[in-house]
C-alpha cells in the first residue's frame, strides 16, 4: 500500500473532528514542522505525478517534490491560508504550480530541499515507485487528481483494514474486500461463506457493512480537505471525473 | 528505468464495466469505491443516515450526573438501574450496556449511531433515551424511567390462556373482553412500531420483555435498533443468555439476511400469538430446535391451542407470521387497523391460506434458507457445546452435540454436491463432532489452516484429521505460548489446495517433493516444513519403491536397453511417472530416443504415434482393467513402471525382469509464504514428536514419522527434477 502515512484518525467520532487537514495546513502555517512533514508524507505521490507530467524526469521530479516542500517550510507559504479559500486539493495544486513555475527560471541555481529529505525513495518498493508513474497520455492536472484520488482510496482502504483489524476481523476484511465492488467476484457468496464458516446472508450482511463504511470512511478522509461539509458530495464527483 | 505507461494489463470492472488501470495497488474499480462515498449518505434499512455533524457531542457524557439507586433488571445486553439524574433531580433508567471484549470502535461507534437515532423517537409509547454515552469503552444509556414491570413477566394479567381464565363463569365474555384487552394492547404497540418505521428506526428485537407496562398497564417500548448492534458480529462470544431467544425473530432475521419492517412485524404477531395462547409460535429445548422450527414450521394455529381464541385474531397473528416477508402487513400500521377491525367486529383483510398451500409455498420459495439457517444451527449448536458447564448442562451439551454433527455432516455433504473445491471447518467445531474436549474460545488465539485432500468418503477424512490438528494445536500453543486453533480445509482435488497455498489461503499442506519443487518455482517464498520418513515396517519399503521391468523375452537387460522400444509410463501427474522419466535421463534416455512412449491416463501416444485404440485396448481409459503388467505381458510395450508391490505379485507367474528398481517417496508439509517464524517453527516441534501411530496411520504412506526438512534435503529431487524437465522439452523437440 502506498505511503498510508501515520494513522491520523479512527473510526471513533472524535477524530472526525479532529484532524482535517486544514488544519494541519493551518498549523503548519504556525510553524509547526512536524505537522508539515505529515503532510508531505501523505500527498507527495499526487504531486510527484503532477511534476512527472509536466515534463520533468525521474529523478528531477524526485528532487521538484522535496523541493516543493522545503520550499513551503523554508518561506511559510501555508502561512494566512485560511480553509475557507477553498478545497485543499486545489490549493496545493496552485501552490505546486507556482513553485514550479518559479523553479523552472531558477533551474537548479538552489540546491533543492537543502538537508531535507521528506520522501525516501529509496525505501520504496519497485512496484510502488511504478505505481506512481502517471500515463503519457494524461495532463499533468489529470495525473495529479487521479493519484490524489487513488491515495485518497488507499488510505481509506488501510484504515478500513485497521479497523477491521482492531476488532480482530482482518480475515473478514481479507476475504471480504474484494466484494467491495461490482456484482462478479471471484468467488460467490456462497464460497465466501464456507471458507468463513458463515451463512451466506450473514456475509451479504457483512459486504453490506464493509460497503457502508468504506463510504463513509471516503466521506470522512473528504471532508478533511474541503471547506465545508456542504462540498463533499461535490469533490467526489470531481474526483470521479478525474479517474475517468 | 521506468516507463511512464505501465506495460501490464488493465482489467475491467464487472460493476460499471470501467477500465481499472495498473497504477491501481488496490486492483478494483476506484470510480465504484467512490461513489460508495455517495451511496452511503442513504442507506438501504433507512435507519442509519448521514452521520449528523451537528449533533456530535465533543464532550461525551460520563455517568457523573447520575447517582444509582438500585439494579432493576439484567438482560442479555446488560444491567439497568434506577438512578437519580443529580442536575435534573429526575429519577431516570441507566442501561449499561456489556460488550463483549472483541467490540471494535465500529461496532461501538454503530452501536452510538443507531442509539442517537433512536434517541430521536419521541413517542408516548417508547421509552425515552435521554443520553448516550460511553464509560470506558462500555457505552450507556440514560432513559425514561418506567415504573412497573415488562409484558414478559406481566403475561398472565394479559395473556388468554391464563389459569384464572378456565374457571370463570361466564367464561365467554371473559374470553372476549381479554381479546379486546389484547388486540387493545397490540394495536397500541403496533402505532409505537409504526412511528419508529416511519422514522427509518427497526426495532429488531421486538418481544414480551422489551414492552414495559406502566401503572396504567400502558405498553412502553425499549430498546430500539439497538439490541441487536451488538450481538451480530460476535455471537461465538456470547454467553448463551446473549444469543437469547429466538421465539419471536422473523426467519430471514434467524438467518442472518438483512431485515426490513416486516421482521418487526413477524415479531408483533408472535408476541400476539403468545398472548393468545399463552406459549410463542415455537417453543424448544434449546434455542436451536426453536431456530430449526422457525425455518421450517408453520406455527400451529391458535384457534387449535385454544378453542376460545376468535378466528379473526388467529388468522391476523398467522398473517404476520407467514415465512415470506412479502406475505404479512405491509405496515404496522396495516396490522393495527385489521386489529381495530376485529374489535369492531367488522371483516377483516387478512385472509388465511390452506396449511399445504402454505408449506409448499414456503419450502419452493426459500429453498437456500434453509441451509442459511443449517449455517446458523452449527454456529448456535457449537456456542452450546463450548459453553455448557460440565455437570448440569450435560444433557444440554449432548443434544447440541448431536445437532452439532448432524448438521455439519448435512452441510458437508451439500458442499461436497456443488462444484466449490473444499469444504471448510474450524477447528472448535471438529474438536467438538470429534469427541474431543473442545477447548473454550479464547482472546488472543492465533488461526492457521490446514489443507488435506480428500480420498475416499470426506466426512471420515474429517474427522480423521481431528486427532491430528488437536495434536498440532496443543504443541504449538505450549511452544509458542499463545492459544492456537488449526483450522481444517477438505479439498476435493491436489491442484485446487496447491494453488489455495501459494494464495496464501491455506497455511500447511502436504505435497509430494517434486510438486512443492515446481510450487517453489512460482513462489519461491513457500518453504517444506517436514519430510515424511517412510514407515520401517513389514511389506512397507516395497510400496515405497517403483521398478522399470520388461518381458523376459524383450531382450532388454539394463535402462540404456530400452533406447528405440517402447515404454509406459504411470498416470501423467503421478510422482510414479516423474521418477520413471527422471531415471529415463539418467540413464541417457530421453522422448525421443523411445520409439513410442505413454502415459496410461492419456490417448496422447508418445512421439512416433505408433499405437492404435485396436492395439492398446483400453489404455486411454483409466478404469480399464488394462494395467501396465497387462500392457507389457501382451506385448502392447516393452517395458513399463510400477510400484514394486505390484510387481512383485506377479513378476514370477509371468516371467517379467526388473530392470531398476527406486524410491518412490518424499512428501512434504509445506507452509505458505508469509508465516510467522514462530509459527512455523513451532509447526515443526508439532510435526517432528509426532509418535501416536494412530495419527501418523492418517497419512497416505503410514510414515514413521516426521523429520524437519529444508530445501537442502530435496536437491536430489530437484536434480531429478531438472533431468524429467528435459525429457519433456526434448519430446516436445522431437515433435
Amino acid at each position: 500500500m502506498l505511503s498510508p502515512g501515520p494513522s491520523d484518525g479512527s473510526a471513533t467520532g472524535a477524530a472526525r473532528f479532529g484532524t482535517t487537514h486544514w488544519s494541519l495546513v493551518l498549523r503548519a502555517g504556525r510553524g509547526a514542522d512536524e505537522a508539515l512533514l505529515k503532510l508531505c508524507k501523505i500527498y507527495w505521490p499526487p504531486l510527484y505525478a503532477y511534476t512527472r507530467r509536466r515534463g520533468h524526469g525521474f529523478h528531477e521530479a524526485q528532487d521538484l517534490t522535496q523541493g516543493f516542500f522545503a520550499h513551503i517550510l523554508e518561506n511559510r507559504a501555508f502561512e494566512g491560508v485560511a480553509p475557507h479559500k477553498g478545497r485543499f486539493r486545489s490549493f496545493l495544486l496552485v501552490s505546486l504550480k507556482h513553485f514550479l513555475d518559479s523553479e523552472w527560471h531558477k533551474q537548479r541555481t538552489l540546491k533543492r530541499g537543502g538537508q531535507q529529505v521528506f520522501i525516501s525513495w529509496d525505501e520504496l518498493k519497485p512496484e510502488d515507485r511504478e505505481l506512481v508513474e502517471p500515463s503519457d497520455q494524461w495532463t499533468p492536472e489529470k495525473a495529479f487528481n487521479r493519484r490524489w484520488a487513488l491515495m485518497l482510496l488507499e488510505r481509506v482502504m488501510e484504515q478500513l483494514r485497521k479497523e477491521y483489524a482492531a476488532a480482530r476481523k482482518e480475515e473478514l476484511f481479507e476475504k471480504l474486500r474484494e466484494c467491495l465492488t461490482g456484482d462478479k467476484h471471484e468467488k460467490s457468496y456462497q464460497e465466501i461463506a464456507t471458507e468463513l464458516n458463515m451463512s451466506e446472508g450473514g456475509v451479504k450482511v457483512a459486504v453490506h457493512r464493509l460497503r457502508r463504511r468504506f463510504g463513509e470512511l471516503v466521506r470522512e478522509q473528504v471532508e478533511r480537505t474541503v471547506a465545508s461539509p456542504e462540498e463533499i458530495d461535490d469533490e467526489i464527483r470531481q474526483l470521479f471525473a478525474a479517474l475517468s | 528505468m521506468i516507463s511512464g505507461a505501465s506495460t501490464t494489463q488493465s482489467t475491467t470492472c464487472s460493476s460499471c464495466g470501467g477500465e481499472i488501470q495498473t497504477d491501481v495497488s488496490f486492483r478494483q474499480c476506484p470510480k465504484c469505491l467512490l461513489d460508495l462515498g455517495l451511496s452511503s449518505r442513504f442507506t438501504d434499512d433507512g435507519n442509519s443516515a448521514l452521520f449528523d455533524l451537528g449533533t456530535y457531542r465533543q464532550s461525551n457524557p460520563t455517568l457523573i450526573d447520575y447517582e444509582i439507586l438500585e439494579q432493576i433488571g439484567r438482560g442479555g445486553m446488560g444491567v439497568v438501574y434506577r438512578a437519580r439524574q443529580l442536575s435534573l433531580n429526575r429519577t431516570v433508567a441507566v442501561k449499561m450496556i456489556r460488550v463483549g471484549e472483541r467490540a471494535s470502535p465500529a461496532i461501538l461507534a454503530r452501536f452510538r449511531r443507531e442509539a442517537e437515532t433512536a434517541a430521536k423517537l419521541d413517542h408516548p409509547n417508547i421509552v425515552t433515551i435521554y443520553e448516550v454515552g460511553e464509560e470506558e469503552m462500555n457505552p450507556f444509556l440514560v432513559m425514561r424511567f418506567v415504573p412497573g414491570a415488562s409484558l414478559a413477566e406481566r403475561l398472565p394479567d394479559f395473556a388468554l390462556m391464563a389459569p384464572q381464565d378456565s374457571k370463570q363463569g361466564t367464561k365467554s365474555n371473559k374470553t372476549n373482553e381479554r381479546q379486546n384487552k389484547i388486540s387493545r394492547l397490540m394495536t397500541t404497540v403496533a402505532c409505537a412500531v409504526h412511528y419508529a418505521h416511519e422514522r427509518g428506526v427497526l426495532h429488531r428485537d421486538l418481544k414480551p420483555s422489551n414492552i414495559l407496562l406502566d401503572q396504567n398497564d400502558q405498553p412502553n417500548l425499549t430498546d430500539f435498533g439497538i439490541a441487536k448492534v451488538l450481538d451480530q458480529e460476535t455471537a461465538l462470544t456470547q454467553t448463551s443468555e446473549l444469543l437469547g431467544t429466538p421465539s419471536y425473530m422473523a426467519p430471514e432475521q434467524a438467518a442472518g439476511k438483512s431485515v426490513s419492517r416486516s421482521a418487526d412485524i413477524y415479531s408483533l404477531g408472535a408476541i400476539l400469538y403468545e398472548l393468545l395462547t399463552g406459549r410463542p409460535p415455537f417453543e424448544g429445548r434449546t434455542p436451536i430446535d426453536i431456530l430449526r422450527q422457525v425455518a421450517e414450521q408453520e406455527p400451529v394455529n391458535p384457534t387449535l391451542l385454544n378453542a376460545s381464541v376468535n378466528e379473526d385474531l388467529a388468522t391476523i397473528c398467522l398473517k404476520c407470521l407467514d415465512k415470506d416477508p412479502t406475505r404479512r402487513y405491509g405496515s404496522a400500521l396495516e396490522f393495527a387497523e385489521d386489529l381495530e377491525r376485529s374489535q369492531r367486529h367488522e371483516p377483516i383483510l387478512a385472509r388465511r391460506a390452506g396449511p399445504i398451500l402454505r408449506l409448499r409455498r414456503w419450502t419452493v420459495r426459500n429453498p437456500a434458507l434453509a441451509t442459511l439457517v443449517a449455517s446458523l444451527v452449527i454456529g448456535m449448536a457449537l456456542t452450546l457445546v463450548l459453553l455448557a458447564k460440565a455437570s448440569e448442562e450435560k444433557r444440554r451439551k449432548s443434544i447440541a452435540l448431536s445437532i452439532l454433527r448432524t448438521e455439519t455432516a448435512r452441510q458437508l455433504q451439500e458442499i461436497w454436491a456443488t462444484p466449490s473445491p473444499f469444504f471448510a471447518i474450524k477447528s472448535e467445531t471438529l474438536t467438538a463432532m470429534a469427541g474431543l474436549e473442545p477447548a473454550r474460545l479464547r482472546t488472543g488465539e492465533k488461526r492457521f489452516t490446514m489443507a488435506f485432500v480428500s480420498a475416499g468418503n470426506p466426512l471420515d477424512r474429517v474427522l480423521s484429521a481431528a486427532p491430528l490438528l488437536e495434536h498440532i494445536e496443543n504443541r504449538m500453543s505450549a511452544l509458542a505460548q499463545t492459544p492456537t486453533r488449526i483450522d481444517l480445509r477438505l479439498y476435493k482435488t491436489q491442484p485446487h489446495a496447491v494453488t489455495d497455498l501459494l494464495a496464501g489461503k491455506v497455511d500447511f499442506l502436504q505435497m509430494n517433493a517434486p510438486e512443492y519443487l515446481r510450487a517453489k518455482m512460482e513462489a519461491p517464498g513457500i518453504q517444506a516444513l517436514v519430510l515424511l520418513t517412510p514407515s520401517s515396517g513389514p511389506g512397507a519399503l516395497r510400496s515405497e519403491s517403483a521398478v522399470f521391468f520388461t518381458r523376459a523375452d524383450t531382450g532388454i537387460k539394463t535402462v540404456s536397453d530400452l533406447r528405440g522400444r517402447s515404454f509406459l509410463f504411470g498416470t501423467a501427474n503421478s510422482t510414479l511417472t516423474f521418477w520413471a522419466k527422471a531415471h529415463l535421463v539418467e540413464a541417457g534416455i530421453q522422448a525421443r530416443d523411445l520409439a513410442k512412449y505413454r502415459y496410461i491416463d492419456s490417448n496422447v501416444e508418445g512421439p512416433q504415434n505408433a499405437g492404435s485404440p485396436a492395439n492398446a485396448p483400453g489404455l486411454g481409459n483409466p478404469f480399464s482393467p488394462m494395467t501396465p503388467v497387462e500392457a507389457v505381458i501382451d506385448r502392447v510395450y516393452d517395458a513399463a513402471v510400477v510400484t514394486e508391490e505390484r510387481f512383485q505379485q506377479v513378476a514370477a507367474k509371468n516371467k517379467l525382469v526388473l530392470l531398476k528398481r527406486f524410491p518412490d517417496t518424499s512428501s512434504v508439509l509445506v507452509g505458505q509464504s508469509k508465516l510467522p517464524t514462530l509459527a512455523t517453527a513451532s509447526f515443526q516441534h508439532a510435526m517432528t514428536t509426532l509418535k501416536d501411530s494412530h495419527i501418523l496411520q492418517t497419512f497416505p504412506g503410514s510414515p514413521s514419522g516426521f523429520a524437519l526438512c529444508s530445501d537442502k534435503n530435496l536437491s536430489e529431487i530437484r536434480d531429478k527434477l531438472a533431468a524429467e524437465t528435459l525429457f519433456d522439452e526434448n519430446s516436445l523437440e522431437h515433435k
